[in-house]
Protein backbone atom coordinates (compact mmCIF):
# COMPACT_ATOMS: atom_id res chain seq x y z
CA UNK A 1 0.00 0.00 0.00
CA UNK A 2 1.18 3.13 -1.22
CA UNK A 3 1.68 6.17 1.83
CA UNK A 4 -0.27 9.28 1.18
CA UNK A 5 1.87 12.50 0.83
CA UNK A 6 -0.52 14.14 3.68
CA UNK A 7 1.23 11.19 5.77
CA UNK A 8 4.96 11.83 4.35
CA UNK A 9 3.98 15.83 4.90
CA UNK A 10 2.45 15.23 8.27
CA UNK A 11 5.40 12.73 9.62
CA UNK A 12 8.19 15.22 8.03
CA UNK A 13 6.68 18.64 10.29
CA UNK A 14 7.86 16.68 13.42
CA UNK A 15 11.58 16.55 13.99
CA UNK A 16 11.25 12.99 15.26
CA UNK A 17 10.22 11.64 12.42
CA UNK A 18 11.74 14.11 9.57
CA UNK A 19 13.97 11.28 8.18
CA UNK A 20 11.67 8.36 8.13
CA UNK A 21 8.82 10.57 6.30
CA UNK A 22 12.10 11.91 3.68
CA UNK A 23 12.64 8.20 3.67
CA UNK A 24 8.94 7.36 2.44
CA UNK A 25 8.99 10.48 0.07
CA UNK A 26 11.99 8.58 -2.13
CA UNK A 27 10.91 5.09 -2.20
CA UNK A 28 7.78 7.24 -3.32
CA UNK A 29 8.96 9.24 -6.00
CA UNK A 30 12.45 8.69 -6.55
CA UNK A 31 12.23 6.65 -9.23
CA UNK A 32 9.35 8.80 -11.32
CA UNK A 33 11.79 11.82 -10.82
CA UNK A 34 14.99 9.70 -12.23
CA UNK A 35 12.97 9.09 -15.31
CA UNK A 36 11.47 12.42 -15.84
CA UNK A 37 15.27 13.47 -15.19
CA UNK A 38 16.55 11.08 -17.65
CA UNK A 39 14.38 11.10 -20.35
CA UNK A 40 15.59 14.82 -20.85
CA UNK A 41 19.37 14.47 -20.55
CA UNK A 42 19.58 10.71 -21.82
CA UNK A 43 22.80 10.08 -19.79
CA UNK A 44 22.80 8.03 -16.69
CA UNK A 45 25.38 9.60 -14.93
CA UNK A 46 24.04 13.02 -15.54
CA UNK A 47 20.57 11.82 -14.46
CA UNK A 48 22.21 10.44 -11.52
CA UNK A 49 24.00 13.90 -10.36
CA UNK A 50 20.91 15.97 -10.94
CA UNK A 51 17.91 13.58 -9.20
CA UNK A 52 20.30 13.55 -6.26
CA UNK A 53 20.56 17.65 -6.08
CA UNK A 54 16.94 17.46 -7.01
CA UNK A 55 16.33 15.71 -3.79
CA UNK A 56 19.06 17.93 -1.69
CA UNK A 57 16.46 20.97 -2.53
CA UNK A 58 13.73 19.07 -1.60
CA UNK A 59 14.95 18.00 1.50
CA UNK A 60 16.40 21.85 2.49
CA UNK A 61 12.93 23.20 1.13
CA UNK A 62 10.17 20.54 1.81
CA UNK A 63 9.26 22.72 5.28
CA UNK A 64 8.64 25.79 3.18
CA UNK A 65 6.18 23.37 1.29
CA UNK A 66 2.45 24.79 0.73
CA UNK A 67 0.09 21.80 0.71
CA UNK A 68 -2.16 23.79 -1.99
CA UNK A 69 -0.46 22.08 -4.73
CA UNK A 70 0.17 18.56 -5.24
CA UNK A 71 3.44 16.88 -3.84
CA UNK A 72 4.28 15.46 -7.07
CA UNK A 73 3.80 18.70 -8.95
CA UNK A 74 6.20 20.38 -6.85
CA UNK A 75 8.72 17.61 -7.38
CA UNK A 76 8.57 17.50 -11.23
CA UNK A 77 8.99 21.47 -11.78
CA UNK A 78 12.46 21.22 -9.07
CA UNK A 79 13.21 18.51 -11.22
CA UNK A 80 12.05 20.10 -14.22
CA UNK A 81 13.80 23.42 -13.31
CA UNK A 82 17.10 21.43 -12.47
CA UNK A 83 16.78 20.03 -16.20
CA UNK A 84 16.90 23.18 -18.16
CA UNK A 85 19.72 24.39 -15.84
CA UNK A 86 21.80 21.70 -16.53
CA UNK A 87 21.25 21.29 -20.30
CA UNK A 88 21.59 25.44 -20.51
CA UNK A 89 25.54 24.86 -18.39
CA UNK A 90 25.98 21.89 -20.85
CA UNK A 91 25.71 23.89 -23.60
CA UNK A 92 27.75 26.87 -22.78
CA UNK A 93 30.55 24.43 -21.57
CA UNK A 94 30.93 22.79 -23.94
CA UNK A 95 30.22 25.57 -26.40
CA UNK A 96 27.63 24.21 -29.04
CA UNK A 97 24.62 25.89 -29.91
CA UNK A 98 21.33 24.11 -29.77
CA UNK A 99 21.63 22.53 -33.35
CA UNK A 100 24.71 21.20 -32.22
CA UNK A 101 23.39 19.56 -28.63
CA UNK A 102 21.31 16.97 -30.15
CA UNK A 103 23.76 15.24 -31.64
CA UNK A 104 26.28 15.03 -28.56
CA UNK A 105 23.01 13.83 -26.43
CA UNK A 106 22.28 11.08 -29.52
CA UNK A 107 25.74 9.59 -28.87
CA UNK A 108 24.13 8.39 -25.48
CA UNK A 109 21.58 5.91 -27.42
CA UNK A 110 24.34 4.68 -28.74
CA UNK A 111 25.79 2.95 -25.62
CA UNK A 112 24.25 -0.58 -25.52
CA UNK A 113 24.57 -0.21 -21.46
CA UNK A 114 22.07 2.38 -20.44
CA UNK A 115 19.56 2.13 -24.06
CA UNK A 116 17.90 -1.15 -25.34
CA UNK A 117 15.42 -0.11 -27.24
CA UNK A 118 14.84 -1.01 -30.73
CA UNK A 119 15.50 1.19 -33.76
CA UNK A 120 11.89 2.91 -34.12
CA UNK A 121 12.32 3.37 -30.53
CA UNK A 122 15.86 4.71 -31.09
CA UNK A 123 14.27 7.04 -33.83
CA UNK A 124 11.81 8.46 -31.38
CA UNK A 125 14.19 9.61 -28.77
CA UNK A 126 16.21 10.80 -32.23
CA UNK A 127 12.89 12.85 -33.11
CA UNK A 128 12.70 14.02 -29.49
CA UNK A 129 16.07 15.39 -29.31
CA UNK A 130 14.20 18.16 -32.40
CA UNK A 131 12.14 19.68 -30.16
CA UNK A 132 12.78 22.91 -27.73
CA UNK A 133 13.71 21.67 -24.13
CA UNK A 134 10.27 22.96 -22.72
CA UNK A 135 8.39 20.74 -25.55
CA UNK A 136 10.00 17.70 -24.59
CA UNK A 137 9.29 18.25 -21.25
CA UNK A 138 5.23 18.84 -22.15
CA UNK A 139 5.85 15.69 -24.62
CA UNK A 140 7.44 13.58 -21.79
CA UNK A 141 4.84 14.67 -18.83
CA UNK A 142 1.92 13.74 -21.48
CA UNK A 143 3.28 10.44 -23.48
CA UNK A 144 4.99 8.93 -20.71
CA UNK A 145 4.34 9.88 -17.52
CA UNK A 146 0.78 10.35 -18.64
CA UNK A 147 -0.62 13.46 -16.59
CA UNK A 148 -3.42 16.05 -17.33
CA UNK A 149 -2.57 19.08 -18.76
CA UNK A 150 -3.78 20.78 -15.55
CA UNK A 151 -0.68 19.13 -13.54
CA UNK A 152 1.48 19.30 -16.27
CA UNK A 153 0.56 23.26 -16.35
CA UNK A 154 1.15 23.41 -12.35
CA UNK A 155 4.00 22.02 -13.44
CA UNK A 156 5.44 24.55 -15.78
CA UNK A 157 3.41 27.32 -15.10
CA UNK A 158 2.07 27.61 -18.55
CA UNK A 159 -1.80 27.86 -19.35
CA UNK A 160 -3.58 24.86 -20.37
CA UNK A 161 -4.11 25.75 -23.76
CA UNK A 162 -0.79 27.13 -24.71
CA UNK A 163 0.16 23.34 -23.32
CA UNK A 164 -2.34 21.10 -25.51
CA UNK A 165 -1.18 23.45 -28.70
CA UNK A 166 2.48 22.73 -27.72
CA UNK A 167 1.86 18.58 -27.16
CA UNK A 168 -0.17 18.84 -30.72
CA UNK A 169 2.74 20.34 -32.58
CA UNK A 170 5.35 18.17 -30.55
CA UNK A 171 2.81 15.21 -31.88
CA UNK A 172 3.17 16.70 -35.56
CA UNK A 173 6.68 17.09 -35.57
CA UNK A 174 7.80 13.63 -34.39
CA UNK A 175 5.45 12.17 -37.10
CA UNK A 176 6.53 13.99 -39.98
CA UNK A 177 9.99 13.08 -38.24
CA UNK A 178 9.56 9.20 -38.08
CA UNK A 179 8.19 9.52 -41.35
CA UNK A 180 10.58 11.19 -44.05
CA UNK A 181 14.02 10.78 -41.64
CA UNK A 182 15.94 7.78 -42.29
CA UNK B 1 -11.53 7.09 -19.90
CA UNK B 2 -9.80 10.48 -20.79
CA UNK B 3 -6.22 8.36 -21.16
CA UNK B 4 -8.28 6.00 -23.65
CA UNK B 5 -9.15 9.44 -25.89
CA UNK B 6 -6.23 10.85 -25.72
CA UNK B 7 -4.99 7.72 -27.49
CA UNK B 8 -7.43 7.32 -29.69
CA UNK B 9 -6.76 10.76 -31.08
CA UNK B 10 -2.95 10.38 -31.26
CA UNK B 11 -3.81 7.44 -33.40
CA UNK B 12 -5.43 9.54 -35.66
CA UNK B 13 -3.05 12.52 -35.23
CA UNK B 14 0.27 10.01 -35.24
CA UNK B 15 -0.31 6.85 -36.10
CA UNK B 16 3.20 5.97 -36.67
CA UNK B 17 4.35 7.59 -33.16
CA UNK B 18 0.83 5.72 -31.80
CA UNK B 19 1.95 2.52 -33.07
CA UNK B 20 5.55 2.69 -30.79
CA UNK B 21 5.65 0.64 -27.61
CA UNK B 22 5.76 3.47 -24.63
CA UNK B 23 7.87 0.64 -22.61
CA UNK B 24 11.12 1.90 -21.20
CA UNK B 25 14.06 1.39 -22.93
CA UNK B 26 16.50 3.40 -20.82
CA UNK B 27 18.51 0.94 -18.53
CA UNK B 28 20.10 1.58 -15.33
CA UNK B 29 23.26 -0.30 -13.86
CA UNK B 30 22.21 -3.31 -11.59
CA UNK B 31 20.45 -2.49 -7.98
CA UNK B 32 20.63 0.84 -8.91
CA UNK B 33 17.28 2.02 -7.42
CA UNK B 34 17.73 0.12 -4.16
CA UNK B 35 20.98 1.77 -3.71
CA UNK B 36 19.33 5.55 -4.48
CA UNK B 37 17.74 6.38 -1.23
CA UNK B 38 20.87 5.26 0.74
CA UNK B 39 22.76 7.76 -1.21
CA UNK B 40 20.42 10.63 -1.08
CA UNK B 41 19.78 10.21 2.45
CA UNK B 42 23.36 9.83 3.46
CA UNK B 43 24.11 13.26 1.47
CA UNK B 44 21.01 14.90 2.64
CA UNK B 45 22.65 14.37 5.79
CA UNK B 46 25.91 15.36 5.20
CA UNK B 47 24.43 18.83 3.92
CA UNK B 48 22.44 19.09 7.03
CA UNK B 49 25.85 18.60 8.86
CA UNK B 50 27.71 21.20 7.00
CA UNK B 51 24.72 23.78 7.43
CA UNK B 52 25.36 22.73 11.32
CA UNK B 53 28.82 23.51 11.12
CA UNK B 54 28.33 26.83 8.83
CA UNK B 55 25.87 28.22 10.85
CA UNK B 56 27.70 30.22 13.06
CA UNK B 57 26.43 33.17 15.12
CA UNK B 58 28.11 36.71 16.25
CA UNK B 59 27.50 39.17 18.14
CA UNK B 60 24.75 41.72 18.00
CA UNK B 61 26.25 44.64 16.11
CA UNK B 62 28.88 43.00 15.42
CA UNK B 63 29.45 43.58 11.92
CA UNK B 64 28.52 47.45 12.60
CA UNK B 65 31.70 47.31 15.29
CA UNK B 66 33.88 45.50 12.89
CA UNK B 67 35.44 48.12 11.18
CA UNK B 68 35.66 50.85 13.92
CA UNK B 69 37.79 48.04 16.06
CA UNK B 70 39.87 47.38 13.11
CA UNK B 71 40.70 51.06 12.71
CA UNK B 72 41.86 51.15 16.44
CA UNK B 73 43.60 47.94 16.02
CA UNK B 74 45.65 49.51 13.28
CA UNK B 75 46.01 52.50 14.47
CA UNK B 76 47.55 51.09 18.10
CA UNK B 77 49.91 48.47 15.98
CA UNK B 78 51.40 52.00 14.32
CA UNK B 79 51.48 53.97 17.82
CA UNK B 80 53.28 50.76 19.69
CA UNK B 81 56.14 50.62 16.17
CA UNK B 82 56.64 53.91 16.63
CA UNK B 83 57.58 54.18 20.29
CA UNK B 84 59.43 51.09 19.63
CA UNK B 85 61.81 53.04 17.33
CA UNK B 86 62.43 55.29 19.89
CA UNK B 87 59.08 57.96 20.17
CA UNK B 88 59.54 58.73 16.41
CA UNK B 89 63.17 60.49 16.90
CA UNK B 90 66.31 59.38 15.20
CA UNK B 91 69.72 58.91 16.30
CA UNK B 92 72.94 58.25 15.27
CA UNK B 93 74.10 55.02 14.11
CA UNK B 94 75.60 53.40 17.08
CA UNK B 95 74.95 56.30 19.34
CA UNK B 96 74.50 54.43 23.05
CA UNK B 97 76.92 51.83 22.14
CA UNK B 98 80.00 55.31 21.84
CA UNK B 99 78.17 57.72 24.56
CA UNK B 100 79.74 55.09 27.20
CA UNK B 101 83.47 55.80 26.30
CA UNK B 102 82.85 59.44 25.26
CA UNK B 103 81.63 59.83 29.03
CA UNK B 104 84.40 58.17 30.31
CA UNK B 105 86.69 60.13 28.48
CA UNK B 106 85.47 63.88 29.27
CA UNK B 107 85.83 62.46 33.06
CA UNK B 108 88.81 61.06 32.89
CA UNK B 109 90.24 64.21 31.25
CA UNK B 110 88.95 67.30 32.87
CA UNK B 111 88.80 71.02 31.52
CA UNK B 112 92.05 72.81 33.15
CA UNK B 113 89.85 76.33 32.58
CA UNK B 114 87.58 75.44 35.22
CA UNK B 115 90.19 74.49 37.58
CA UNK B 116 91.99 77.61 37.48
CA UNK B 117 88.52 79.38 37.69
CA UNK B 118 88.26 77.29 40.99
CA UNK B 119 91.50 78.62 42.13
CA UNK B 120 90.62 82.53 41.22
CA UNK B 121 87.32 82.35 43.15
CA UNK B 122 89.20 81.01 46.39
CA UNK B 123 92.09 83.64 46.19
CA UNK B 124 89.71 86.47 45.43
CA UNK B 125 87.47 85.46 48.22
CA UNK B 126 90.39 85.62 50.72
CA UNK B 127 91.82 88.37 49.34
CA UNK B 128 88.31 89.86 49.66
CA UNK B 129 88.19 88.59 53.46
CA UNK B 130 91.85 90.07 54.14
CA UNK B 131 90.73 93.56 52.43
CA UNK B 132 87.57 93.86 54.70
CA UNK B 133 89.31 92.62 57.96
CA UNK B 134 92.47 94.89 57.98
CA UNK B 135 90.08 97.78 56.45
CA UNK B 136 87.97 97.24 59.38
CA UNK B 137 91.32 97.32 61.71
CA UNK B 138 92.54 100.42 60.25
CA UNK B 139 89.40 102.30 60.78
CA UNK B 140 89.01 101.34 64.54
CA UNK B 141 92.54 101.92 65.43
CA UNK B 142 92.32 105.53 63.82
CA UNK B 143 88.82 106.26 65.44
CA UNK B 144 90.23 105.42 68.37
CA UNK B 145 93.48 107.36 67.92
CA UNK B 146 91.09 110.29 67.26
CA UNK B 147 89.94 110.34 70.42
CA UNK B 148 92.67 110.34 72.38
CA UNK B 149 94.25 112.62 70.11
CA UNK B 150 91.40 115.36 70.50
CA UNK B 151 91.45 114.20 74.24
CA UNK B 152 94.72 115.22 74.16
CA UNK B 153 94.24 118.68 73.10
CA UNK B 154 91.70 119.69 75.47
CA UNK B 155 93.47 121.47 78.36
CA UNK B 156 93.98 119.89 81.26
CA UNK B 157 92.51 122.69 83.79
CA UNK B 158 89.33 122.20 82.10
CA UNK B 159 89.63 117.97 82.37
CA UNK B 160 89.95 119.11 86.05
CA UNK B 161 87.27 121.32 86.08
CA UNK B 162 84.56 118.91 84.38
CA UNK B 163 85.76 116.12 86.59
CA UNK B 164 85.27 118.40 90.02
CA UNK B 165 82.00 118.93 88.74
CA UNK B 166 80.71 116.01 87.58
CA UNK B 167 82.00 113.22 89.30
CA UNK B 168 81.03 111.34 92.28
CA UNK B 169 82.70 108.72 94.42
CA UNK B 170 81.40 105.66 92.19
CA UNK B 171 83.45 106.86 89.05
CA UNK B 172 86.55 106.55 91.12
CA UNK B 173 87.51 103.23 89.89
CA UNK B 174 87.35 103.71 86.59
CA UNK B 175 89.45 106.95 86.78
CA UNK B 176 92.18 104.82 88.84
CA UNK B 177 91.81 102.04 85.98
CA UNK B 178 92.73 104.72 82.93
CA UNK B 179 95.16 106.34 84.66
CA UNK B 180 98.43 106.07 82.31
CA UNK B 181 101.72 105.08 84.47
CA UNK B 182 103.22 106.74 81.67
CA UNK B 183 101.60 109.99 81.90
CA UNK B 184 103.05 112.62 83.28
CA UNK B 185 99.33 113.00 84.93
CA UNK B 186 100.12 113.17 88.84
CA UNK B 187 98.27 113.37 91.87
CA UNK B 188 98.73 114.30 95.62
CA UNK B 189 97.30 112.94 98.70
CA UNK B 190 96.04 116.85 99.00
CA UNK B 191 94.28 116.38 96.14
CA UNK B 192 93.13 112.92 95.96
CA UNK B 193 91.40 113.30 99.28
CA UNK B 194 90.02 116.87 97.94
CA UNK B 195 88.18 114.76 94.84
CA UNK B 196 87.06 112.17 97.14
CA UNK B 197 86.01 114.32 99.52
Amino acid sequence: MEISDSVILQKFEDEKTRHEAFSLLLKKYQQKVYWHIRRMVLNHDDADDLVQDVFIKVWKNLSNFRQDAQLYTWLYRIASNECITFLNKKKAKNNVSLDELPEQLTDNLNEENYFSGDTIQKKLQQALLILPEKQKLVFNMKYYDDMKFQEISDVLGTSVGALKASYHLAVKKIEHYLLFTD
Amino acid sequence: MKSEDDNMELEKEAPILAAISKENTFNTPDGYFSNLTEQILAQANLNELIAEETSFNVPNNYFENLEQQIRSAVYLDELKEVDSKGHGFEIPANYFSESKKLIQNSISSPNSTKVLKLHFIRYAAAACILFTTTLGAYFNVKHNTAVAHQLSKIPALEIETYLNQHTDNSDLPMLIENIDDDANLSIDDFQLEKTIN
